[in-house]
């Protein structure tokens, strides 16, 4: 026996609307693949355009701070999730390969492996409690355990390694790819590693996305209840994806690390998470690239303000946030996105006849 | 029996929502469970699909006792449920859907099932844009993957046209017949109960009225002062 409807001809409708909707992919998808391959090559352009060495590091602190917003915004995209503490992955990373490289003696490529190592460890660990809850208790969790180990820094007894409120000046040694601390220290050299990390990060997190694993993730975050009725443990791959997202702020911690060669205990501090999240909601944390627009718009506003003399910088962050919450809470890309999408679908002939009651 | 329930009993904060119910499932069979609103019919299968702890209750699948398995342990076993209000998941296509809980429940013949749910022009649509009719579909399918020996349905034809409910009725049946699976059905149209169902329990204030087949359902005199009135 076949399940049919009342509305047989509808369905017929439907079959044959549907068929037209399809999307096969192939020819589709192409042209958006030579658009976004061309996209990350003019990326590496971005030094010929952005000439100035100040504004080079800004864009370079942009990458830096839209690559851990990408970290952040993969938890909030894929399973609704909002971390405060994960400047604890950022930080972290950053003062683990200070101190494997400084204290430990460490060439940079065993020290960036061992902190990146690190933090997935500790993601493990901190994950496997933190994920059991969700809403407003994980976002608290989060910013407890990012505090905890924000003070943890500070005390006398870890200054040794961490180098307390004095900070911890990073010793490099060996080389990376050929390139020495003078070389990382360089905002040219330095944009071109982080584009770089920017494609492979953006990739792997689309890979990700597309993913069974990112579709089950999407089903949690849509009835987490009814994916298990389905038969699927979901803290399994809730703890994945909260490390996945630990990870990408550790990388991004690395190259911090990498380009300043000193790092402080603001790195740690929970405003420092709450920047991730910032950007990733002024830019758009439910699109792929929204954290890093985010970045971009949030870093170049920063030291317009700063430089022009006004010192209420979060003063305008706060207004800011209130005006893309208000006007368009998908972010700037998000929002510009949905546009887009709008136009385009005013343009094509109304073929959907799918009921949506 | 491949499952047998006794003594259920769920209280909140005092107030008795079932009190030592019981009933027994049967292969390529259907069991309804009728009974007026607050009766306790969707926190009897809470309780039996493992959404919820019922007191002291028994639930024997298969010959184990499975009261204290979690949900995912009883779905993966043969134990699946359909709800009420529909749970799908709005922004994955109708063929995602399936494709994760056949994954999860390696389960290779899911086309077949969903031709038989007539969803296959459907399947690259985002659940949220089909009609509700269809996401109905889709909820029952996404229980009936893996070929599970109970399939515990909660009002499935819940905002469904009286046609269509009935056709649905019809349609689970008919499953339960080709593959021998047990079905508990929770309906508030009686006319499709009483017309798919092979066993009746009526279900009142939390208690059992009565158990037995439709026709001895419809004539007890106790149901029909309780739920279905004189002249049902």
């Amino acid at each position: 026996m076949t399940l049919t409807s009342e509305d047989s001809m509808e369905r017929r409708i439907k079959a044959d609307v549907g068929s037209g909707n399809r999307r096969p992919g192939g020819p589709r998808l192409r042209p958006m693949w030579v658009v976004k391959v061309g996209l990350v090559a003019i990326g590496f352009l971005v030094p010929l355009v952005v000439t100035g060495p100040y504004q080079r590091h800004l864009v370079v602190n942009a990458a830096i701070l839209g690559i851990f917003g990408l970290g952040v915004a993969f938890l909030i995209r894929r399973l609704g999730m909002v971390s405060l503490g994960h400047a604890l992955y950022f930080g972290g990373a950053a003062y683990a390969f200070g101190a494997f490289s400084t204290h430990g003696g460490l060439d940079i490529v065993p020290a960036l492996l061992l902190a990146l190592g690190g933090v997935v460890a500790v993601a493990l660990a901190v994950g496997s409690l933190l994920v059991r809850s969700r809403g407003i208790a994980f976002t608290m969790l989060t910013l407890a355990f990012g505090q905890f180990v924000f003070t943890l820094a500070g005390l006398t007894q870890t200054r040794s390694v961490t180098g307390g409120d004095d900070g911890l000046p990073v010793r490099m040694n060996g080389t990376l790819l050929g390139l020495t601390v003078r070389d990382f220290s360089n905002p040219t050299t330095m944009w071109t590693i982080c584009w770089a990390v920017v494609t492979v990060v953006l990739l792997a997190l689309g890979l990700i996305g597309r993913s069974r694993f990112g579709k089950l993730l999407e089903a949690i975050r849509e009835n987490e209840e009814r994916v298990r009725f389905n038969g699927s443990n979901t803290y399994l791959p809730v703890l994945v994806a909260y490390v996945v997202s630990a990870l990408v702020a550790g990388i991004a911690g690395v190259l911090f690390a990498l380009y300043n060669s000193f790092l402080s205990l603001d790195v740690l501090a929970w405003t420092t998470s709450g920047n991730a999240l910032i950007v990733s909601f002024i830019g758009g944390c439910w699109t792929a690239t929204g954290p890093l627009w985010g970045a971009l718009i949030y870093t170049v506003g920063n030291a317009m303000l700063v430089s022009g003399g006004r010192n209420e910088w979060q003063l305008y962050v706060g207004v800011a946030v209130i005006v893309v919450m208000v006007f368009a809470k998908a972010g700037v890309v998000g929002s510009l996105q949905a546009q887009w999408v709008r136009r385009r679908e005013r343009r094509q002939p109304p073929v959907d006849l799918v009921r949506t009651s | 029996m491949v499952l047998t329930v006794r003594d259920v009993t769920v209280r909140f904060k005092g107030v008795t929502a079932l009190e030592d119910v019981g009933l027994d499932l049967q292969r390529g069979r259907v069991h309804g469970v009728i009974g007026p609103n607050g009766a306790g019919k969707s926190t009897f299968v809470d309780v039996v699909s493992g959404r919820r702890r019922g007191g002291k209750a028994s639930i024997v699948f298969d010959g184990e006792n499975v009261a204290g398995r979690s949900v995912t342990w009883r779905r993966r076993h043969g134990i699946a449920r359909s709800f009420q209000r529909t749970s799908v998941f709005p922004d994955l296509t109708v063929r995602a859907h399936f494709e994760l809980v056949a994954r999860t429940l390696r389960d290779e013949s899911v086309d077949e099932l969903i031709d038989a749910l007539g969803l296959g022009p459907l399947l690259d649509r985002k659940c949220g844009q089909v009609s509700y009719g269809d996401q109905r579909r889709v909820d029952i399918g996404m229980a009936l993957v893996g070929g599970p020996a109970v399939l515990l349905a909660d009002e499935p034809g819940a905002g469904l046209s009286r046609s269509q409910s009935l056709e649905l009725a019809r349609f689970i049946r008919q499953l339960a017949r080709e593959r021998d699976m047990a079905v508990l059905y929770i309906e508030h149209d009686v006319d499709a109960v009483f017309e798919v169902c092979d066993d009746i329990t009526v279900l009142n204030l939390g208690r059992v009225l009565m158990s037995g087949s439709p026709a001895e359902v419809r004539q007890d005199n106790g149901v029909r002062d309780a739920y279905l009135g004189r002249e049902g």
